[in-house]
């Protein structure tokens, strides 16, 4: 089991969002600076008033041909990184190595429960260890999120998903617990109470851990 | 004349008016939806704001979404469609009038259905536009609002129905001779694929929301069980709801297109390629759906296929993108308003499109889901990229409209004030994708604060952009300067041949409702449809009939009472009733007239009738229909542990003898075609009685069957499980569609009673075409329900 100093599969996740913002941002500019320019550039002159209407269609197949490929070279790239982030992404520690939660949303709270049985609302405490959490829900269509370690499952009746993280026990923000915090959320509107349907996660470091995990409290 | 003037209004059937009426409604829609879009952005303004509650703020998200959709992108759209459609093709009007201003009232009173639930008790719907089930289910969302919701939207699909079917028939049938396909406007192209995107998209939302409404109403388990539920209802919905993006963006598209070849003085680029990127679009939106349930758990080969498909839908648009910027290469841009509009539009667009590739991705969407970076990306899309090529062409007809100029330096205060507007709102989401969607506030420690204060500002700058809008509409509308028949010198038909724009006089000529009425020139020459001046005399017809508006009204109260209790809903189907007899009554007399018009460009459909087209158009919007039960059924048996073997509940003998019944009255109604085809008239009546009395045992064996199950021991009821749900709703929409056709038979026969005419030979047979597709679906229904 690798001690991950960085939060995974956070640190992933953004790789693959700068590869997409730099084509983006490469596209647009092109794009938006041709849309602002050429009305510019090509501004009417008073002398062109009559509209032109040539008697052959106008088009080059091979200018957007050239846009179609280029598209498709970069929307390959962009498509085969995705795929094997996501593979990353489903590639879950088994429960030998990673502390297996199971997380149930109900109306409007999460609900962690351990592998010793130990149950826990609103709260999830782990250590800095690879965590797999089994995410379903009691009542409503429901999203789990850690949204600042970039994961996130659906929650939903009948329906369990698997997803994981890595939580580096170091950050430079310590919550009221004196450890790493983080915001647990529900992403997928619930009802009434869906915007306090709101949990904490906290990286505990292995003392504290195991201590709270062997007590009796919450 | 207060009188003839409301008059006019309501019963018009004239594509010119009842544009009109879209028009104006649908920016009235608009009006409350930004009001409740304000509301949210006040609430948001600041962390832990008390201005709205959860329960408020939720109904405000919800009934933003759904009106903004469904009331004013896409009818804003339809408006520009109906007014000029037919000119820009040469026809004198749409194909079937009637059905037209019908279209028009079913989505007016399927808005107010849908809105009348902020006054009833629980408020209005409050489970988000996209309706996610079960939090739609009677468990969780007893209040009508829910209930009405969704019943105005069952009102507005069946709108959005007839109002396709009309204006692709238009375009396939009423063309002027030499309008072919490739000289066709750019925008009636692209009015014709949003028109079949919503043929075959909204028949899905149909079918899902009567399931919804079956399970709020009759306690079926569609969605409330673990076997179908929220997978199953993301399915339906999004089959539909990913077209529906396209839907509200195609037709600003189309009309960017035309700005953009008045405005440069040029032809569109490729032409043909445009053409064929927005048939692609057509193609893969259907195919694309599936990207919002990334994180649902569906099996990842799936998610990849969608990851893809989505990825693929970019490919026409970049072709698009090519052929605007390639147009103005070399040309002469003029940048009056509509062009300033037409190219905000494109420069919004590039944001939405490129963010919409971001979340087309399996990976990145596990952040992105349910963010206020998805707010971003799709207001980019449907605010910028629809709205303000919507608003190109408001600026670009209105003169045509009214007959009147706007201004344009208020047109270009509010193109400045409007981007800024819409850019201080949005932009900053892109940087929120931390905080969720719809979550009424947020604590302080959050950090969101400033950005939303920022989206906050913009949103009020943003609405006092409109303001000015609005002001240069009034303003123009009271004394504008005339604009006489081509201002902007435009070269499609609508501007250089047509003299029927601008307003026509207050219903000049009236005397009864659905009479072809006969105005002579000298009245008003602004008011006649000349198509061309092809026609010797100067006849302006004016057709009115009280039917659609009073069919519509009928029909929303019956669905409103589906909230309001069973005496509206009673109260709706006697109205609906009558204005169904009153219809029939009207054609048997002819009462309403339209006048033919002389055949133009058909190609392909040179030797069928605009009638049969509409119904082949109607059927297929049906296999959509069917298709999604009939899918929904096998999806929710599939997931289901146990499902009753063949024969252990239902009386298979008995459905197998009905089966031949229902198959029998088929071949009796295909010779009754035939003999129409064949001149072997005199039987025709005989086998039409016959297919009535077969339909009738059907219905008959039907009705027993359903009475065994109910009362049996142990009854099989829709509320028992998912089998009896499923057989109950399936059964029960196909029997509808029987007895449907059994009234129209009855119809027949009386219209037939005393002699036959061509129209009357034609009419048995488009009906026969409709009794076969009733007769198929059952074919596929018996064995799915009884004998597997």
């Amino acid at each position: 089991m690798a001690f991950a100093s960085v939060a995974e599969p956070a640190a992933t996740y953004q790789s693959l969002f700068n590869l997409y913002l730099i084509f983006a941002i490469i596209a647009g500019t092109i794009t938006i600076g041709c849309l602002i320019l050429f009305p510019i550039l090509y501004r009417r002159r008073g002398t062109d008033e009559e509209p032109r209407t040539e008697k052959k269609e106008r088009g080059n197949l091979k200018v957007i041909g050239l846009v179609i490929v280029l598209m498709i070279a970069t929307l390959s790239t962009t498509a085969y990184a995705s795929f094997t982030v996501k593979d990353f992404y489903l590639r879950h520690p088994d429960c030998k190595t990673a502390i297996c939660v199971q997380v149930e949303g109900f109306q409007w709270a999460w609900n962690f429960t351990y592998p010793n049985g130990k149950n826990v609302v609103g709260l999830l405490r782990v250590q800095d260890t690879p965590v797999v959490l089994n995410v379903t829900s009691r009542d409503v269509f429901h999203s789990f999120a850690i949204q600042g370690l970039r994961i996130k499952t659906d929650a939903i009746l009948g329906r369990h998903n698997v997803i994981w993280f890595s939580a580096p026990g170091s950050c430079s923000s310590f919550g009221k617990s004196g450890f790493c915090e983080y915001r647990i959320q529900c992403f997928e509107l619930c009802g009434l109470g869906h915007a306090f349907m709101t949990g904490r996660l906290i990286v505990m470091d292995p003392t504290s851990f195991s201590n709270y995990y062997n007590s009796s409290g919450p | 004349m207060v009188k003839i003037w409301l008059k006019r209004w309501l019963y018009t059937t004239d594509h010119k008016d009842v544009g009109i009426l879209y028009f104006v409604t649908s920016f009235y829609f608009a009006f409350l939806a930004a009001l409740l879009a304000l509301f949210m952005r006040t609430q948001l303004a600041i962390p832990n704001n008390k201005f709205l509650a959860a329960a408020e703020y939720n109904q405000a998200v919800t009934m933003h979404g759904l009106l903004m959709v469904f009331w004013f992108l896409s009818p804003l759209g339809i408006a520009f469609a109906n007014y000029f459609i037919p000119p820009q093709i040469g026809a004198k009007d749409l194909a079937f009038p009637r059905l037209n201003a019908l279209s028009y009232w079913l989505y007016a009173f399927g808005g107010l259905v849908t809105f009348i639930g902020f006054f009833s008790p629980g408020g209005a719907a409050n489970a988000g536009w996209t309706n996610y089930s079960p939090l739609t289910s009677i468990q969780f969302s007893p209040n009508a609002g829910e209930t009405l919701a969704a019943a105005g939207l069952i009102i507005v699909s069946a709108s959005v129905t007839v109002g396709t079917i009309n204006i692709l028939t238009t375009i396939l049938f009423h063309r002027a001779p030499g309008m072919t396909f490739m000289k066709m406007p750019m925008f009636t192209w692209f009015i014709f694929f949003t028109m079949l995107q919503m043929l075959w998209a909204f028949p899905s939302l149909l079918a899902g929301l009567i399931m919804l409404e079956s399970d709020r109403l009759l306690g079926t388990m569609f969605f409330t069980s673990v076997a179908g539920g929220s997978i199953l209802w993301d399915n339906v919905f999004w089959f539909f709801g990913h077209p529906e993006v396209y839907v509200v963006l195609l037709p600003a598209i189309g009309a960017v297109m035309e700005i953009f070849q008045v405005f440069t003085n040029r032809t569109l680029y490729a032409k043909k390629i445009a053409v064929a990127a927005g048939f692609a679009i057509v193609t893969i939106s259907f195919m694309i759906y599936g990207h919002h349930m990334f994180l649902t758990g569906i099996n990842v080969t799936e998610q990849e296929v969608f990851t893809i498909n989505t990825e693929a839908v970019s490919l026409p648009f970049g072709a698009l993108m090519v052929i605007f910027v390639a147009t103005m290469y070399r040309s002469a841009v003029k940048l009056a308003t509509p062009m300033l509009f037409a190219l905000g539009s494109l420069a919004i667009f590039v944001v939405g499109g490129l963010t919409g590739v971001f979340n087309s991705s399996l990976a990145l969407d596990i952040a992105q889901r349910g963010t206020f970076f998805v707010v971003g990306h799709f207001h980019y899309v449907m605010v910028g990229a629809s709205l303000f090529g919507l608003f190109g062409a408001t600026y670009y007809w209105w003169p045509k409209m009214t007959g009147k100029m706007l201004s344009e330096s208020l047109g270009k205060l509010h193109f400045i004030v409007s981007i800024i507007g819409f850019n201080l709102i949005f932009f900053p989401m892109f940087f929120l994708m931390d905080m969720p969607r719809r979550i009424v506030t947020y604590t302080a420690d959050t950090g969101w604060g400033p950005l939303n204060l920022i989206a906050s500002i913009g949103s009020y700058i943003f609405i006092f952009g409109h303001l000015i809008f609005l002001s240069n509409l009034v303003r123009s509308y009271a004394r504008g300067p005339p604009a006489g028949p081509n201002p902007w010198h435009g070269t499609t038909l609508e501007w250089t041949s047509w003299k029927g724009g601008g307003p026509s006089p207050m219903g000049v000529g009236a005397s009864s409702i659905g009479r072809p009425l006969l105005s002579s020139l000298s009245a008003d020459p602004h008011n006649v449809k000349s198509s061309h001046g092809s026609i010797g005399p100067e006849i302006a017809h004016q057709h009115w009939s009280g039917r659609p508006i009073q069919l519509s009204l009928g029909l929303s109260i019956a669905l409103a009472g589906l909230g309001f209790g069973f005496p509206i809903f009673v109260l709706g189907l006697v109205l609906l009733t009558w204005a169904l007899v009153g219809w029939a009554s009207d054609d048997l007399h002819d009462r309403f007239m339209v006048p033919d018009e002389p055949p133009g460009e058909r190609w392909p459909f040179q030797t069928t009738t605009k009638l049969k087209l509409g119904m082949w158009a109607f059927i297929s919007s049906e296999f959509t229909f069917f298709g999604v039960l009939l899918g929904s059924y096998a999806f929710v048996r599939y997931n289901f542990s146990y499902w009753p073997p063949p024969g252990s509940i239902h009386n298979i003998p008995v459905a197998g003898v009905n089966t031949i019944i229902l198959l029998t009255s088929g071949l009796t109604m295909l010779l009754a075609v035939q003999s129409i085809k064949t001149g072997a008239i005199k039987h025709v009546r005989t086998l039409l009685g016959s297919t009535l009395a077969l339909g009738v045992v059907f219905m008959i064996i039907k009705g027993s069957e359903w009475y065994d199950l109910l009362t049996g021991s142990p009854p099989f009821t829709p509320q028992t499980g998912l089998p009896g749900s499923t057989f109950f709703v399936i059964t029960g929409i196909h029997g509808a569609h029987v007895i449907a056709g059994l009234v129209a038979l009855v119809y027949l026969l009386v219209r037939t009673r005393n002699g036959w005419t061509p129209g009357k030979r034609a009419t048995v047979e488009h009906f026969g075409l409709y009794w076969a597709f009733v007769d198929m679906v059952w074919v596929f229904v018996f064995p799915l329900l009884y004998l597997v």
